[in-house]
């Protein structure tokens, strides 16, 4: 954004231009030292614990005698707990594939540039989900089945973010045009629908579908743990698409909504061809958003009593064999490190796509 | 008469609606049917029963004697509390790191954006793992404890300060009428200030109001001091008696809710801030205010107007995250409605119902309440 002068530059006062906190030289030294003491005295502990007086060697408890610093070994030898859970080590592959397939049906939906992104939006959503089901859970074509109690760790939070957002994103989609629809009984469904699952935390969704879905199903339909936050953060999320959908949806000029009924395009027509690719375009940095929240969020599984890559790191950092160790902080610093990564690289693509936006 | 188009979307709603309400149906017959078949007992005279069991942390009186209503009262007030101190201090810490950011030093502008890009990348539990599991793990058992001024200890069962207790109830209802009327008074004279600036600085006040705040207040102080008892924590033998509790749970909530929600409030009150435009700083330059004349009076009241709705939906969001206490055992809705209360008396349906409306409501509530702050906030809205 850049400003505009109002006044002549050579007429306003030094002290306005920059640092204000510092308008007066002298003060400038005093505000750079408190930002470098600052700086100094929040990281040089951090680095000092988790590099410096660490223990880096060794493979068992005896590594890390003390709490003095980061315990690197305990990660080291529980990494692939910390990734895939209790999923049994010779079937690994499948999730390996999977993640893999998934990545790369992502990327041509997240490059802007690449064309005719509607086909693969539809692989993604409407494909890959089972092809991925059928890898992960296995019981057929040979696959051995692996019960979802095993699936754990960054797996599952991947693989919770990953189904319930392709579960939520046309849901959310369709909550958003019920919301602009000219019904008014559609409209206000969908609105209290959206408003009364965005007015409750996240955890309350979650235990509603815990305790309650089992009730509201028939007798013979056994629903399993993962299932149910599955449906739980899908109906959630696509509370908040239908929101960031929605907010697209307005921005768009009135004039294409003319434009489709003057050349007489039907409602479904219209909405297909020249609103939602729009809107949906618009829209995606604050999707992005979602999903950042999304991703997060799924650290809450540990409360019900799932192995998300929290719950794992919290299940085992309780091993009584580390307890000498700092292996508990260790666990938590590097998913730390995993969260982060993860959300600051979706929120830069965030930052990017809105740069490119008010380019354009 | 219909023509086409009409009698075709009357027909689509009436399906919608049909669809719904068979699928409601659907569900609530079979949720019966279940509820039978499990021999679940319905409705909510649970609530009158004893509960049978105690809180470790409450506002109001309560023990396992007291009917399960009460439970759910202490519940909502350990809540709202949770949310209170941490919208509190996260608006602080927010605030500190919104003007390190804007500061226009290198280095403050360095620890603002790091601050920034680390607490809002890394989950909320998580924050409130670490402090909880790790950092107050870590603190002292209570016969080391930190000791502040020999008034407030910090060690690993929480934070203990003075508590603070009246002789009588007499003396107790006084200070709080005391309290009160200062906090009318306060109101009082902001209200003659603005009136006052509003007459042009027409001064018709001999006695500037601020010396009467001021006198006021050192009255306050005073007579509360001398009314009330201050009880220091005392080193017993199985730990500190006498003072006011923090527990550990609540310090790793309102640490990690408030680092988790200041990256947001700092981002957004960063962008207020800079959203105000440079000819306001220019022109009050040119009217002679200082560098914090100009934030105070310029910048800042400007800034509120802009931030005010994003900042609530940061607040409500602290208000759904005290939810999050649940997974520490700090005793809020979740974990004594759904956890507890669940686990005693075996009625789902009702728990749920209750959870699920004390959170719209309150949330609604807070939404309405911070419409009609942002609706006076924007009445002179000149920008």
């Amino acid at each position: 954004m850049s400003e505009r002068n109002y006044v002549k530059p050579q007429l306003v006062s030094p002290l306005l231009k920059g640092n204000f906190l510092a308008s007066a030289k002298s003060w400038r030294l005093y505000t750079s030292l408190i930002g470098i003491l600052l700086l100094v005295l929040t990281l040089w502990p951090l680095f000092d614990w988790a590099v410096i007086d660490a223990y880096w060697s060794g493979n068992d408890p005896t590594a890390c005698p003390d709490k003095s610093g980061a315990c690197w070994p305990f990660v080291r030898q529980r990494f692939s707990q910390f990734m895939y859970g209790a999923y049994p080590v010779s079937e690994r592959w499948r999730v390996d594939i999977g993640l893999l397939l998934g990545l790369t049906l992502l990327l041509p939906i997240l490059v802007p540039s690449v064309r005719g992104k509607k086909w693969w939006i539809i692989a993604f959503v409407g494909i890959y989900p089972i092809i991925a089901a059928i890898l992960f859970a296995g019981g057929i074509f040979g696959l051995t089945s692996v019960e979802t109690g095993l699936w754990g760790g960054l797996f599952l939070t991947l693989v919770v973010g990953g189904f319930s957002f392709v579960f939520a994103f046309p849901i959310g989609i369709l909550l958003a045009l019920g919301r602009e629809s000219g019904s008014p009984i559609i409209r206000n469904l969908a609105g209290a629908w959206v408003e009364l699952w965005r007015s409750v935390p996240t955890l309350v969704v979650l235990f509603v579908a815990v305790i309650m879905l089992p009730l509201f199903l028939p007798e013979k339909f056994e629903i399993d743990k993962l299932l149910r936050a599955l449906c739980a953060l899908s109906v959630l999320m696509s509370c908040y698409i239908a929101e960031a959908v929605r907010g697209a949806l307005k921005a768009i000029p009135v004039g294409q909504y003319e434009a489709t009924r003057a050349l007489g395009m039907g409602y479904i027509h219209s909405h297909t061809t020249v609103i939602l690719p729009q809107a949906l375009a618009l829209a995606t940095p604050q999707i992005t958003n979602v999903v950042i929240g999304l991703f997060k969020e799924t650290s809450l599984l540990v409360i019900i009593g799932l192995f998300d890559l929290l719950g794992m790191v919290h299940a085992i950092s309780g091993d009584p064999e580390w307890h000498m160790s700092s292996a508990r902080a260790t666990g938590y610093l590097f998913i730390a490190l995993i969260y982060w990564s993860v959300c600051f690289g979706m929120s830069r693509y965030s930052a990017y796509l809105e740069r490119r936006r008010r380019l354009v | 008469m219909f023509n086409r188009a009409i009698l075709k979307t009357i027909v689509i709603q009436t399906a919608i609606v049909a669809v719904i309400v068979l699928v409601v149906a659907l569900i609530a017959n079979t949720t019966f049917a279940n509820l039978n078949r499990l021999g679940v007992q319905s409705g909510f005279n649970f609530l009158f029963e004893r509960s049978g069991f105690d809180i470790n942390q409450k506002l109001i009186s309560f023990s396992s004697d007291s009917p399960i209503y009460m439970a759910f009262a202490v519940a909502v007030l350990n809540t709202i509390l949770l949310a209170v101190l941490s919208i509190i201090f996260s608006t602080i810490l927010g605030l500190v790191i919104a003007i390190c950011r804007i500061s226009g030093d290198w280095f403050l502008n360095a620890f603002g954006y790091g601050f920034v890009e680390i607490f809002r990348n890394i989950p909320a539990l998580l924050q409130i793992f670490l402090v909880y599991f790790v950092v107050i793990r870590a603190l002292p058992s209570f016969r080391d404890s930190y000791d502040l001024f020999g008034t407030i200890y910090i060690n690993n069962r929480g934070v203990f300060l003075p508590s603070i207790s009246f002789s009588s109830d007499n003396e107790a209802i006084f200070a709080i009428l005391f309290g009160l009327i200062s906090v009318l008074a306060v109101l009082g004279i902001w209200k003659l200030r603005i009136n006052r600036t509003n007459l042009a600085f027409n001064d018709s006040f001999s006695i500037s109001p601020w010396l009467i705040f001021m006198l006021w207040v050192f009255l306050v102080i005073g007579l509360s001091i001398a009314l009330a008892t201050f009880k220091v924590p005392t080193l017993g033998k199985f730990g500190y008696q006498d003072g006011l509790v923090i527990s550990p749970e609540l310090v790793a909530l309102i640490i990690g809710l408030s680092t988790y929600n200041a990256s947001y409030l700092a981002e957004i009150m960063r962008a207020g801030f800079q959203a105000v435009s440079k000819g306001q700083r220019e022109a009050s330059q040119a009217l002679g205010l200082g560098a914090a004349a100009t934030f105070r009076h310029i910048i800042f009241p400007q800034a509120l107007r802009i931030v005010i709705p994003p900042i609530t939906n940061i607040y409500l969001n602290i208000f759904k995250s005290t939810s999050l206490g649940a997974a520490i055992g700090y005793p809020e809705i979740v974990s004594v409605l759904v956890g507890t209360t669940n686990n005693l008396v075996g009625r789902p349906i009702e728990i749920m119902f209750m959870t699920f409306l004390t959170y719209s409501l309150i949330s609604l509530l807070a939404a309405m309440v911070m419409h009609r702050v942002n609706q006076r906030y924007n009445r002179y809205n000149v920008i």
